[in-house]
């Protein structure tokens, strides 16, 4: 059985799904699976027949995803760039249940991430202003 | 749907590295009933088995000696190969974790029933669940692990730093076993019968690191957890990032309150033995203590329960951190936790 996240980059071609540790530890394989996030490098492609695998490709296109894309940018969470597609998965598939996330949600949220430039602050800030954004959008 | 894939355990990138699908061969199909049936497309020893009920899952369990598999996230870096290559799985997978009643949380009478393939985040947001487990499935993993993770695994898994079995020792939880009789094809156990089910203390389920007492037939279906046994909790887990990483320690108490007193107490502590520690005799030298008999007792409870660890040195902590830290543990529980409860302040 082949992982996800093989299949993903490889079959279809949709690279913006990372392979990191390959254990489960950094996040970078994110990916959202019926509106959940979870590491696409230790999930079985198996496991996932019947569901909605959404990667970063698509969620960038919706308007929660460019914002979250611009909440980041703007705030200076994107440094070398090797974690953001992942976080930026985290971030939407948080924001998806909680809309106003509080810091300790927030952090609690993108965890499962690891940035190895920013030292999360500038990220943390950016969820706070694409939160903010969304309350203001009526999203 | 059937999905029969051979994972091949060498693949490199690239290509259809897998992928037989199609109607189920071999003689096990079709156990349960609608024909299709779902079992390891050719005689390789990593098929991919993909059963669509409890009944097909037990029925293929005993065929193929396979190994339930549900969020993957043990075993799928347990089996890990380097970057760009499958998972090397050495036997069977039976995939568990769509199986609709082993997702399911209900509650009965006076206890929650976990399903086994029930998520940690499902597990989480339930009315029903003890304050602990949340707090422990809170402080586990990250949201990647939690979605996927389940507590069913945790338990199968039987690492000695398993948080949630920790905290289950703790809620005196059982496991519900279940296997097929072997009326209807192969005699003895493991057959095509009727679903059997057992249930058993998780103290008497997990006997050593990596050892249960689940038999070859058997998979976890349920865990079964007292309600209302936690007037009072304590968690508390030692580790070093504060997700993902495994624990050094985890330390799970709870009980109940009579008036001032403390009713019923258990106490669980993680990763400084073969197995969870618990000690019915320590606990029960607390029935019926109020806050000055826990004062008196203290110095004779925390030395019976730094008899009974036996922590190791390994990658994550050494032997004489654990010790210290489960003696402040110990501390913090008896001079601080329990007394607050006990005084009503809390």
């Amino acid at each position: 059985m082949r992982r996800l996240l093989d299949v993903l980059r490889e079959d279809c071609g949709l690279t913006a799904v990372k392979e990191g540790c390959g254990e489960g530890e950094c996040g970078a394989c994110s990916i959202i699976i019926d509106d959940r996030v979870v590491d696409s490098c230790i999930l079985p492609a198996g496991a996932v027949e019947g569901c909605a695998v959404e990667t970063l490709e698509h969620i960038r296109e919706t308007p929660r995803g460019r914002l979250v894309v611009d909440g980041l940018s703007q705030g200076g969470g994107v440094q070398c760039g090797f974690c953001t597609p992942g976080m930026t998965v985290a971030i939407d598939a948080l924001l998806r249940h909680n809309r106003a996330p509080s810091e300790h949600e927030i952090r609690d949220g993108i965890s499962g991430n690891l940035c190895r430039c920013t030292g999360y602050q500038q990220i943390i800030e950016g969820v706070q202003r694409t939160a903010d954004a969304l309350q203001e959008l009526g999203e | 749907m059937s999905t029969a894939e051979n994972a091949s355990t060498n693949a490199a990138t690239g290509g259809t590295a897998s992928g037989a699908t199609g109607p189920a061969t071999g003689d096990g199909a079709g156990g349960a009933g609608t024909g299709g049936g779902a079992t390891g497309g050719a005689d390789t020893n990593a098929a991919w088995l993909h059963p669509r009920d409890l009944a097909e899952a037990l029925s293929l369990r005993a065929e193929h000696g396979a190994v339930p598999l549900a969020g993957a996230t043990d075993l799928c870096v347990r089996y890990r190969g380097s970057a760009g290559t499958l998972p090397a799985f050495t036997r069977p997978i039976l995939f568990i974790g769509r199986i609709k009643e082993l997702c399911e949380i209900t509650v009965h009478e006076h206890e929650l029933r976990v399903g086994a393939a029930a998520v940690y985040t499902e597990v989480a947001a339930h009315p029903a669940t003890p304050a602990i487990l949340k707090r422990t499935i809170a402080e586990l993993a990250a949201p990647q692990l939690r979605n996927v993770g389940t507590i069913g695994g945790n338990i199968g898994n039987a690492s000695p730093a398993g948080d949630a079995v920790c905290t289950l020792y703790a809620l005196n939880a059982e496991v519900e076993l279940a296997s097929r009789d072997g009326r209807g094809g192969h005699g003895g156990h493991g057959g095509r019968g009727e679903i059997v089910r057992r249930r058993v203390p998780i103290e008497d389920v997990i006997t050593g690191p990596g050892q249960t007492a689940i038999g070859p037939y058997e998979l976890i279906t349920a865990v079964f957890i007292p309600l209302g046994c936690d007037d009072f909790s304590f968690y508390r887990k030692v580790g070093t990032r504060r997700a993902n990483a495994l624990s050094k320690l985890a330390f799970a108490a709870c009980g109940t309150l009579e008036g001032r007193a403390i009713g019923r107490l258990s106490l669980a502590i993680g990763a400084v033995g073969p197995t969870v520690i618990r000690s019915r005799a320590l606990e029960e030298r607390l029935q019926g203590a109020d806050w000055q008999q826990v004062r008196t007792l203290r110095n004779e409870l925390v030395d019976g329960y730094l008899e009974l660890i036996s922590p190791i040195d390994d990658q994550r902590s050494s032997s004489s951190y654990r010790r210290r830290v489960t003696k402040n543990l110990l501390a913090e529980f008896f001079d601080r936790c329990l007394p607050g409860y006990l005084h009503g302040s809390h």
